[in-house]
Parts: C-alpha cells; sequence; structure tokens
C-alpha cells in the first residue's frame, strides 16, 4: 500500500462525517489481516553498550571487559551484566539478537534508521510506528502512542501521523489523572466540539480541500476523538493499577512509562514507542550504567513477567534496542565511543521463541560472527509478524519499498 | 564517487586496494557497495546481471585504466519537451562532445534524475512520462562528472486560461510559467484576506478593528499599496522580521544558555534580547543587508576599544539590564553584534559553525561535503575545510592573556615607578644631610616621606603615560611585580602570603623605629599614611602574584571586602569572557579556494573581513539569491528553493525570477524594505487562497495563494490580539509600547522558552511544518490558555458586564480574530450555543475556545 496521504479519502470521509482515518486506504482489510498484534518499542536513546548490557565479554582484558561482572542466566553459557538480574532470570521471554550490525554511528543518522527500518535514514521516512498506523488505520483507544515523545518522525505521511503524546510539559499526564478540567471536562465537551466543527465548515467549503485545511481538519476531529473517549483516559490513568503492580514496576519514571505502555496495548491494538534516554555514555559509564541499568532491569523484567502473566506476550512484540552499540575497548574517559558494528536487540513475544540468543559476537563484541542483521531486517520481520506485508511499504513520492533488501530474521521463530 | 574531477577520483578508487581489485573484480567494493552486497549509503545503484555492473566488471579485469577521455559537453536533445497528453510519452538522447569535436550519443550510459517525481516521472532508458500532477520538472542527466539538464512541462488540459494580473515584474515570470503550464489562477483576494494576510506576515499582528474599518472606508485604488508602505514603516515591522532574522541566525536560548554556562555572564535569555534587539535596530532603519552581515561576521567584543572602556561598557550595560532598564544604546547601536559568535564559537566544532554559516548565509548544506566529495555537490571538501579555517579562529573565551611586549612595557613602568622613589628619597636625604641633619635622622624624617609621595606621583604618571591597553584599575605594582614573578615560576598562595607577612613586618619595624626615635607629632601623621600605602602596595603584589598573576583581578581593597563578607574568596575575580579574533600561528598562512573558485589569502590578522567581501560581492552566486529565497519563503510557504539551504544543489521552480529578485535585491542597495515591498504589492501574493477545480493540486507555481499554519509566535500573538491580554514571558526586559512580536526567540527544541511563553503553544516548532498533532492538541486541550478567555481584563469581561449585544460581541471577535464578521449560519450556531449554555461567561469560552480552534484562525491564507 501507498503511504502517500490520500486527500480523496479524507474528502469520504470528512463528506460523510465519518473519522477521517475510516477513509484511509484499506483499512479494514489490513486490520484483518494484520492478526491484531501490537507493539512495543523500548528505545534506549543515546546508543546502548552491548558490552555491559546483553553481550558482556568476562574474558576478555579489562579494557574491553570494562569494570562489572556478569550474572548467569538459565541457558548454559549466556550471560547478562550483573545489574540485569530480573533479565537474566527472565530470559525464557526474550530472544536476544547479538548481531544487529548497520554503518551510520551518527546519533540523528543511526535512531532515524532504527527507528523506521530505512536503510538509507532519508529525513522524511516514516517511524516504524507511522508506517503501522498507515497500514492498518488509525483507532481511538490511540494506535500510535510515544512515551514520552517521538517528534519528526511522521516523515512524508504528515502530521496526521504523528504518534499520541499522552506527557505533557513537566511530565504529568495530559488526560491521565483525574477527571479533566478546563476546556477538555467531560461536561459539555460534546457540545464544545461540534460548535468547533460548525465554526470550520465554512472555511473548509471556502478552501475547498486545501491540503493544508483538511490536514490540520482532520487533526483537531482525531485529537477531539481522543480527548473524548473514556476509554484513553481509563488506559493512561496509572491510578487504576494495584498497588502491587506498580511496586513491581519500581515507581521510578521509566517503571512508569512501561507500565503506561502496557495498559496502552490492553485498551487497544497499538504501537507504542518508549523513549528511555541517556545511553550516551562517552566518559565515566560506571555510575552513569549503575544508574540506568537497574532502572531497566526492574521496569522492563516487570513489563515482561506482567506481560506473560496476563497471557498478552503472544499478542505482544516488545522490542528493546538503541540506535548503535558502543566501542569494545574504553577510552581513558572511561567511556566508549559510537559504534554500530555490533549491537544487541532484544525480542520479546509476538510468536517469538523465548530464552534463546541469536547471532554472536567476536571476542571484543565489536563484529558480528554469526548471522549478521541490520535494522531493516528487524522492520520486516517485525512487520510481517504484525501481519503486514512488508514488502508493500512504500514512500512517496518516488514509491520506494521502506525495507528494501529486508530479510526474515528466521532463527527468531525457529 | 568522490568528486567532480575525474583526475581527482582515479588515483582514490585505486589507490588502497579495495575499492577496485583487478584481481578480483567482484570483490571490489565499488560493485559490492553498489550492487548492495555491502552496506551502502546511497542504496542499490544496479544489480549484478545489468549491463552497467558489466562495464565496471570489465574495466576493473583489465586493471583499472585511467585513460577516459571528457567530454567538451554534454547535451539532452530536444533541450525542451511538452508533453501536453495524459498519456504522452517523449524519449531523450544525450550527446557527448568530444574534445576533438566527434560527437557520440550515451544515452545508455548516463543517469536520469527528476527534480518532481509527482509532475515529469523519466525511466533509465531516458524514456519521459507524465506524473499525476500539471507542472514542469526539472530533468538531469548525469554523466560521470558532467551533467546537463532541461526543463520538462506536463500543461494542463487544452482550455483558454486568464491570465495573471500583472503588478510589478514578479507577475511576469508567474504569470508566464502559470500560461506554459495552462494553470488558471484563483482571482484576486478580496480586501479583508488581503489585510489579515498582509499585516501577519509583516507585522506578525492581526490587523486591530480600527485598521480594518479604515482600510475598508478607503475606496482609492492604491489603497493596498499604501497600506503596505504604512505597515512597512511600522515599528512592529521591524520587530517581526527582527525575530525572523534572529532565529535564522542562530538565536537559540537554549544553546546561548549552554554555551554561557561556562562563561558567566548575563543571562541567556538576556543575550538573546540583544541580539533580537540588534537587528530590530536595524530593521527599524531599513539597513542594507550586506551592512548587517558585516556586523555579524565582523563582530567582536571590544570592537577595537581598549580592554577598559569595553569592560566599562559590558558592566554599565549589565547593571542596566539587571536593573530592567536597558536602553537601544546599550547594544543595539554598537556596530557588530557579538551575541552571535557567543553562541557560534566553540573550540570543539569550528566544523559545526562554518556549516551553519554556509547554510544560513549561502544556502548551502555541506552535511555530505564534510566527510567526501560529492558528486552532485558544488562545494568540495577541501572548501568546506576552508570555511572551517576562515571561522576558525574567532573565539569566544576568557580575554586574550597580555602579549610578551605588554609585559615588557608593564615591568619598564614598575622600574620607573621603582627609580623615582629612591631618587626622589635619596634626593631628599641629601638635602637633609646638607643642612646638616644626622644621617640617621634625615633618612627617617625624609626619605620616607617624600620618596612615598613622590612613589604616588609616579605611579600615576606611570599610569597614564604607559597604557598597554589594561584597565587603569588594573595597573599597579601588584600587576608588575607578578608580571616579573610569574615567569620565574613565583606565583600562588604561599608567595601571596609572603608578601603579606613582609609587608606587614615592614610596616611594624619601621613604625617601630620611628616611634622610637621622635615621639611627636609629625610621626603620628605620617606612621599611618606611610604604612597605609606601603601595606596596600605589598598586599597588591600578594594578591596578584597569588591569585591569578598577570591580569584579572580588582585591587586589594576587593580582596579584605571578600575576605570579611565570606564571599567568593576561594575563585578569585574570573577573567571576562569575550569574542576576539587569535592571532594567525605561522601555518595559518596559506590560500584557499572559495566555491566559486576566487582564492582567498588567509594568515591575515582578521580572515573573516575578505571572507565577507566576498560574502557581500554582487558577483557572489549566493548570497542574495539565498537571502531573496528565504524571505520568499516567509511570504509564500515555501521557497523557490526547496529545501532553503539547497541552493548548490537543487533546481529552483522558477530560476528566472529568483535570479531577478537577487539582482533588484542588489541594485536597490539592498534594502530589505524594498525586497518586502515587491513582493507584497505583486498580484502573486494577493491571489486568493481559494482554489478552484483547476489549480487545487497545485503546490508550487503559485496559481492561489497557499493556506499554512501559523507559526508559533504568530500563533501567540494572535491568541493574545484576540483574548485582549498579553502573555507573560517573564521577558527578561519590559518591552515598548505598542506590543511588539513577542516570543523573544523560540526555535525548535527550544524547551525552555517554550514553556515560559505560557506554556501555550507549549511546543509549537517555529519551523516551516508549523503543523503538529502536538499542537493541535495543546490549543485543544491547554488550561492556561482556557482560563485566560476569562482572564479579567480581558476582551470578554467587560462586555459581558455592561450586557453588550451577543451578535454585537460576536461581530467584534470574528472581526478581530478572523477579519470578517459571522456569516448568517455562523451567528446563529453561535447564538444557539449561547442560548443552550448554562451562563453567558460560559457559553462565551466555549464560544472563542473553538474561534481560536478553528482552522481559518490558525492558517494564514
Amino acid at each position: 500500500m501507498d503511504l502517500r496521504w490520500n486527500r480523496r479519502a479524507l474528502l469520504l470521509a470528512g463528506a460523510g462525517g465519518l473519522p477521517f482515518w475510516a477513509g484511509d486506504p484499506q483499512p479494514v482489510e489490513a486490520a484483518a489481516r494484520a492478526g491484531g498484534r501490537s507493539v512495543i518499542v523500548v528505545f534506549l536513546r543515546g546508543g546502548p553498550t552491548q558490552l555491559e548490557t546483553f553481550d558482556p565479554k568476562p574474558d576478555a582484558p579489562s579494557d574491553i571487559r570494562g569494570s562489572f561482572g556478569t550474572v548467569a542466566t538459565p541457558i548454559a553459557g549466556v550471560r547478562f551484566c550483573e545489574h540485569l538480574p530480573r533479565l537474566a532470570a527472565g530470559l525464557r521471554h526474550i530472544a536476544v539478537i547479538r548481531s544487529m550490525t548497520h554503518a551510520l554511528t551518527d546519533h540523528e543518522a543511526g535512531q532515524r534508521y532504527v527507528l523506521t527500518g530505512d536503510r538509507l535514514a532519508a529525513p522524511r521516512s516514516p517511524a516504524l510506528g507511522a508506517s503501522f498506523v498507515a497500514a492498518v488505520g488509525w483507532r481511538v483507544p490511540p494506535s500510535y502512542v510515544a512515551i514520552p515523545e517521538l517528534r519528526g518522525y511522521a516523515g512524508c505521511l504528515g502530521p496526521r501521523y504523528d504518534p499520541f503524546t499522552p506527557l505533557g510539559d513537566s511530565g504529568h499526564l495530559t488526560l491521565g489523572t483525574a477527571v479533566p478540567t478546563g476546556p477538555t471536562a467531560p461536561q459539555g465537551f460534546a457540545r464544545r466540539s461540534r460548535l468547533l466543527e460548525t465554526l470550520n465548515q465554512r472555511f473548509r467549503t471556502a478552501t475547498d480541500g486545501d491540503a493544508t485545511v483538511e490536514e490540520h481538519g482532520a487533526l483537531v476531529r482525531r485529537t477531539s476523538d481522543l480527548l473524548h473517549s473514556e476509554a484513553t483516559r481509563r488506559a493512561m490513568n496509572l491510578e487504576w493499577e494495584p498497588a502491587r503492580t506498580r511496586d513491581r514496576y519500581g515507581r521510578t519514571l521509566w517503571g512508569d512509562y512501561l507500565l503506561l505502555a502496557r495498559r496502552m496495548v490492553e485498551a487497544g491494538r497499538t504501537f507504542v514507542t518508549v523513549v528511555l534516554d541517556g545511553w550516551d555514555t562517552h566518559a565515566y559509564s560506571v555510575p552513569a550504567l549503575e544508574r540506568l541499568l537497574p532502572d531497566l532491569d526492574r521496569a522492563l523484567a516487570a513489563l515482561l513477567e506482567d506481560l506473560a502473566q496476563r497471557g498478552r506476550l503472544e499478542q505482544t512484540i516488545v522490542l528493546v534496542l538503541g540506535e548503535f552499540g558502543r566501542t569494545p575497548r574504553l577510552n581513558p574517559q572511561g567511556g566508549r565511543g559510537h559504534w554500530a558494528r555490533a549491537m544487541s536487540v532484544l525480542w520479546a513475544g509476538g510468536g517469538a521463541r523465548g530464552g534463546q540468543v541469536v547471532g554472536a559476537t567476536d571476542r571484543t563484541a565489536s563484529e558480528p560472527t554469526e548471522s549478521p542483521y541490520s535494522p531493516t531486517d528487524l522492520a520486516y520481520t517485525l512487520f510481517q509478524q504484525l501481519g503486514v506485508p512488508p514488502d508493500e511499504i512504500r514512500v512517496s513520492p518516488e514509491r520506494r519499498r521502506l525495507f528494501a533488501g529486508g530479510k526474515r530474521i528466521r532463527e527468531l521463530f525457529g | 564517487m568522490l568528486g567532480r574531477r575525474p583526475a581527482d577520483d582515479h588515483p582514490q578508487l585505486v589507490r588502497d586496494g579495495r575499492r577496485v581489485q583487478p584481481g578480483r573484480p567482484e570483490q571490489s567494493l565499488l560493485l559490492r557497495k553498489a550492487t548492495l552486497a555491502e552496506l551502502h549509503g546511497g542504496g542499490r545503484r544496479f544489480s549484478v546481471d545489468s549491463p552497467d555492473y558489466q562495464l565496471l566488471y570489465r574495466w576493473i579485469r583489465a586493471g583499472a585504466p585511467a585513460d577516459a577521455p571528457s567530454p567538451a559537453q554534454v547535451r539532452i536533445l530536444p533541450s525542451r519537451v511538452t508533453l501536453d497528453r495524459p498519456e504522452s510519452r517523449a524519449p531523450l538522447a544525450v550527446w557527448a562532445t568530444w574534445p576533438d569535436g566527434t560527437r557520440e550519443e550515451v544515452t545508455g550510459l548516463v543517469e536520469f534524475r527528476t527534480a518532481e517525481p509527482l509532475e515529469v516521472q523519466v525511466d533509465q532508458q531516458g524514456v519521459l512520462r507524465r506524473g499525476t500532477r500539471v507542472g514542469s520538472s526539472g530533468i538531469t542527466a548525469q554523466y560521470g562528472p558532467h551533467s546537463a539538464a532541461i526543463t520538462v512541462v506536463a500543461p494542463g488540459p487544452r482550455a483558454v486560461v486568464p491570465r495573471l494580473p500583472v503588478r510589478n515584474p514578479i507577475d511576469r515570470f508567474i504569470g508566464d510559467r502559470l500560461a506554459e503550464l495552462r494553470l488558471p489562477p484563483s482571482p484576486d483576494s478580496d480586501d479583508r484576506e488581503f489585510l489579515r494576510r498582509a499585516s501577519l506576515d509583516t507585522l506578525g499582528h492581526l490587523p486591530s478593528r480600527d485598521e480594518l474599518a479604515r482600510f475598508l472606508a478607503d475606496r482609492a485604488p492604491d489603497r493596498r499599496a499604501r497600506r503596505v508602505e504604512a505597515m512597512l514603516q511600522d515599528e512592529r515591522a521591524a520587530w517581526r522580521w527582527a525575530n525572523f532574522l534572529a532565529v535564522w541566525s542562530g538565536c537559540d536560548e537554549a544553546e546561548l544558555r549552554h554555551r554561557q554556562g561556562e562563561a558567566g555572564g548575563p543571562p541567556a535569555e538576556q543575550l538573546a534580547y540583544l541580539w533580537l534587539d540588534w537587528l530590530r535596530y536595524r530593521m527599524a532603519r531599513d539597513v542594507p543587508y550586506p551592512e548587517i552581515l558585516r556586523g555579524i561576521f565582523l563582530a567582536t567584543s571590544r570592537e577595537g576599544k581598549s580592554r577598559a572602556d569595553w569592560e566599562r561598557q559590558e558592566r554599565a550595560l549589565e547593571i542596566r539590564m539587571a536593573r530592567q532598564a536597558y536602553q537601544e544604546t546599550l547594544y543595539a547601536t554598537r556596530p557588530t553584534c557579538d551575541v552571535y559568535w557567543r553562541t557560534e564559537t566553540h573550540s570543539l566544532r569550528p566544523m559545526k559553525c562554518a556549516e551553519a554559516v554556509s547554510r544560513r548565509f549561502l544556502g548551502v548544506n555541506m552535511d555530505c561535503v564534510r566527510c567526501h566529495d560529492h558528486p552532485y555537490e558544488r562545494w568540495l571538501q577541501s572548501e568546506h575545510h576552508g570555511l572551517v579555517d576562515i571561522l576558525d579562529r574567532t573565539t569566544y573565551m576568557p580575554s586574550p592573556p597580555l602579549r610578551f611586549a605588554q609585559k615588557v612595557q608593564l615591568a619598564l613602568a614598575g622600574l620607573l615607578s621603582l627609580g623615582l622613589f629612591a631618587g626622589g628619597g635619596a634626593l631628599q636625604v641629601l638635602r637633609l644631610r646638607r643642612q646638616g641633619r644626622p644621617r640617621r635622622a634625615a633618612w627617617m624624617r625624609g626619605g620616607w616621606g617624600v620618596g612615598g609621595a613622590l612613589t604616588l606621583f609616579a605611579l600615576f604618571c606611570s599610569l597614564y603615560l604607559v597604557r598597554p591597553g589594561l584597565p587603569t584599575e588594573y595597573q599597579s605594582p601588584g600587576l608588575w611585580a607578578a608580571s616579573v614573578l610569574e615567569p620565574v615560576g613565583l606565583r600562588g598562595a604561599p608567595v601571596a602570603w609572603g608578601c603579606g607577612a613582609l609587608a606587614l613586618l615592614l610596616v611594624l619595624g619601621v613604625g617601630r623605629l620611628q616611634w622610637n626615635r621622635r615621639r611627636d607629632a609629625r610621626a603620628a601623621f605620617w606612621l599611618p599614611a606611610v604604612g597605609t600605602v606601603f601595606l596596600g602596595t605589598c598586599l597588591d603584589v600578594g594578591y596578584v602574584v597569588g591569585r591569578h598573576g598577570t591580569v584579572d583581578r580588582r585591587g586589594w581593597v576587593q580582596v579584605l571586602y571578600r575576605k570579611a563578607t565570606g564571599g567568593e574568596t576561594g575563585e578569585g575575580v574570573q577573567r571576562r569572557w569575550e569574542v576576539f579574533v587569535l592571532d594567525p600561528a605561522p601555518e595559518d598562512r596559506r590560500t584557499i579556494l572559495l566555491p566559486d573558485g576566487t582564492p582567498l589569502r588567509l594568515g591575515t590578522p582578521d580572515d573573516r573581513k575578505p571572507f565577507l567581501a566576498w560574502l557581500c560581492d554582487p558577483r557572489n552566486p549566493w548570497t542574495a539569491r539565498n537571502f531573496v529565497n528565504r524571505i520568499w519563503a516567509q511570504y509564500f510557504g515555501r521557497g523557490l528553493v526547496e529545501p532553503l539551504d539547497g541552493l548548490a544543489t537543487h533546481p529552483a521552480t522558477h530560476p528566472e525570477l529568483l535570479d531577478w529578485l537577487a539582482a533588484d535585491f542588489v541594485a536597490h542597495g539592498w534594502s530589505l524594505r524594498h525586497l518586502h515591498r515587491r513582493i507584497l504589492t505583486s498580484a502573486t501574493y494577493q491571489l486568493a487562497s481559494r482554489p478552484h477545480s483547476g489549480n487545487r493540486t497545485d503546490v508550487r507555481h503559485y496559481a492561489r495563494f497557499y493556506p499554512r499554519r501559523l507559526s508559533a509566535e504568530h500563533l501567540l500573538q494572535a491568541v493574545d490580539t484576540v483574548l485582549g491580554t498579553r502573555s507573560d514571558f517573564e521577558l527578561p526586559l519590559p518591552v515598548p509600547e505598542p506590543t511588539v512580536f513577542q516570543i523573544p526567540v523560540l526555535s525548535p527544541g527550544n524547551q525552555t522558552t517554550a514553556a515560559r511563553a505560557f506554556r501555550m503553544l507549549g511546543r509549537l516548532p517555529s519551523t516551516s511544518d508549523n503543523l503538529t498533532s502536538e499542537g493541535v492538541l495543546f490549543t485543544l486541550s491547554d488550561k492556561a490558555l482556557w482560563k485566560r478567555i476569562e482572564e479579567p481584563g480581558g476582551r470578554l469581561r467587560r462586555p459581558l458586564e455592561q450586557k453588550v449585544a451577543p451578535a454585537a460581541l460576536l461581530r467584534e471577535y470574528y472581526e478581530v480574530a478572523l477579519t470578517r464578521p459571522p456569516d448568517k449560519a455562523e451567528e446563529q450556531a453561535a447564538l444557539r450555543h449561547l442560548a443552550a449554555s448554562p451562563s453567558p461567561l460560559a457559553g462565551w469560552q466555549d464560544l472563542v475556545w473553538a474561534l481560536l480552534n478553528t482552522t481559518e484562525f490558525q492558517c494564514q491564507h
């Protein structure tokens, strides 16, 4: 399907008074084919080190090994960093891809590659979530959520394909807490929205299908519907969660993010991108990682365990990745530089066999030695598991295949 | 692959034995990357079974010989193509002319590219087809480093198409293109639409009701031109365009804060404000563009002043800023804007600085060229490095240390005063001895006193006679001593304490001697006098030597004060940061080539000067075109060249118009006001935004005015106008009336300013992509905005209290927000809503909220 925004569909949708996404290209068929899986992408922004997370090299010299020890996992011979004991214990849900590799060591370019799956990391390429929405359609509760935010990744699809961003300026939930007041207060909101719709009519007719005007109108309607949605509000309110569950996630910011992600996934078929920042550890990485790793360990392990207990892991794909790995050798400042030749990615759920390691790296975790895969392959596999033929994802204007040259990561499902 | 000079490419290709491997051609990176067997940033160029692959394979197997002659010329035939009907096809042929005059068809060997695939498509055999839109596109054929381009037109259906009226030459260019494409232009905008559009673009403000009424009452045929003229003279226009120039030239509060963190000095929001005001001052006076560039480019903090004068000036500025008593004479009237370099120079990133200069002032993006020459780029990597070198020596750092010559001067001054001290004392002693006083009495009574007086005299003499550009308060015996002691390694706290102790001992010793000899009134006078001078001098020496060595200290009084108040005793006095140009090192002396081939000699005292001269030369291929392109984009929502920094690589939609606009701009003394006037008075700008069936799909030929969402600054200002409130940005300084274009500087990613901007437009970026889902969510749901609708003192409260008729109030809101009265349907809907509301206030709050969220309000159209 072509991801180019379809004005005719939009007009039809608007004219019929339907929500505009009903006019998206083939949403119904696509949804039917899609098998209903959701996605949680946990994006570790900054480029997490592979050596101090999922691919430690305990036998390497100390300037490569780093100062952390390792911890055993249920699989013989597979070890994680000592600060990830819960994930190590929960490895049965996880497939670790240790041989992810690419060549873009710039943050901007690397993020663009990893988050879009586009080998060219073109600035107008849409993020995976935007492609997902374009393929399966938009619904309320929102089909595409970014926590806390992911800006500038709708690409050629336009702002209509931006994720819904539930967190406000100071980190508070825009909708999540209590009963909303102000313009979005439930009493009268429907009337207000209708009034707005009426006042919009004249200009809309006057500009007669202008792209910007239509896009704005569509965004307003989409956002109003979100603000209306009791289900969305409920999903975003963490207060509904039992205290025990919240404790399990750690009651940290990251824990709340991941818990929120789980609630969004439960509320409907959703692509959630959670951005956990702070992994660009160029210098003095030990204290930084001692802070980051336990937070991640607790929250992520809780998420996987929670999903598994609720029987949702089959229907939910959890991906954990950064834009690249880090240099095998520690620098004199006690950190590591950018290194894209080898990085580790976690895949859990969505039909993948947990408790396995895919690929391997050499003695210094600098190059993959078996079954190297690229982020394009990862995106390709992801969309296959979502039931969307990845070859049909194209970007305008030249209708280029977004995941051209991608191949399935077979080991995950073997 | 590496550049556009085959002679340079070849050695690069064959040298390392990886790219080209004649023994194993299939292992050559050249082939592996092009077929995507290896990762390749440029994607797949051809497949293994293509003729291209075979040709390259054979060439590599033959040892990659470098004997390819270069064609003298490459041409595409036919040179102009019109694809008249939907199913039209047209084959292209590319001919190379060799140096010996023979011609050869190379169609199969070139790479074809289309600039607008939605309008014209081309396949690799050179066959043209129409796209889905009416329009035209440049088609480029790339033969090695040589390229040729033609324009292909895909016009609309045959019909009689109305001509765009010609009000000034811009319309000729636009109208010719529209006629050629058979795109019918929309009709002229009506007066209300024009006034709203022009006010927002020129002033950054919605027109007030008065302005609207006056404009509508004016029926003279030249009313638009006169209105444009009046707006261009308006103070608000200066603020609005200064804001644009500030954002464009890189004024980013977050960035300033980041840099200023190391430097101390005024807070970032104040610096951003100074930058803005400096530009505003020039906008108000229509200063020619090269003058503005000069002020930015050749900026130094001191501007040739002595350090003392500069520091005085800085301190005065800081104090006035802190007291909220800034006046334009404190910064805006300065010849140069040194704040620019406070963000732009960074010892770690001269490269980014050079790239920013190129992007902003030349419209040339250097992302590719940073690492390697690129076949499609006009700049080479070496030229990029040259630009880096030009700007590299401009720094923002603590003031430069004293040069050797200055230290010698200082030492001489010190010696002079010591000599005077000794000489004066000796003379006095001699005089007393001649009077027959005993030796000891002569020394004690005469020497010290007169010597001390002469010392003071000598000090002042030396201060004003020998001024090596140091602030006077910094010149002291301590400083001189420091300049002598420091080079031999005597510095730090022990020296300071030693000096202090010595001073105390001497004073006590002398005092005791004096007191013992003559217990009289004269001694009682001399003792404290001499003691104070002596103690002060010695403490001064100690402090200077102990702290910083040569330059930065504010004298011993301050030390005592700090000790007494428990102030920053540990830190010492920091050297003030300033923008200056480092002296050239011997290796800086070299000649570089600018991208158009102009040689430039580096290693002069300020290399920015010759670069600026090149930049402002009317023959410079980019400067003027870049600027008019950016201004054009402000008015029309898209540049004649897109992206805006693609001037060297991307074709213009209307090349002749761009050239003419640039030439016209230069010919009229680089006057911004003239440029604005040209655009604002053109029929093109004044077209209605309403499309009709013939031009709805047009997005770049200007058959109508394209609506676009207002930028954050505009929207914020417009909301204020409608609500009758004023956003409190905690501006560093009170803004003069009339209300100006308010957000000081809001730039993408600038969280803090955005937050300060009443968390209102929260996170609206002020980029060309103004439409974001977050922005829409924000205006729909923000509580602060909701509350401000009924804020006391706003537009709503008073009419409600006075029970103004709803229809009249509605009309007022509509005229302010949308520059038009409500139509019947709208009025009915609004009144119905009011009638059904629990209270008038609640009803009006809903109504105004809805008005602020309408597309019509949030768009420029």
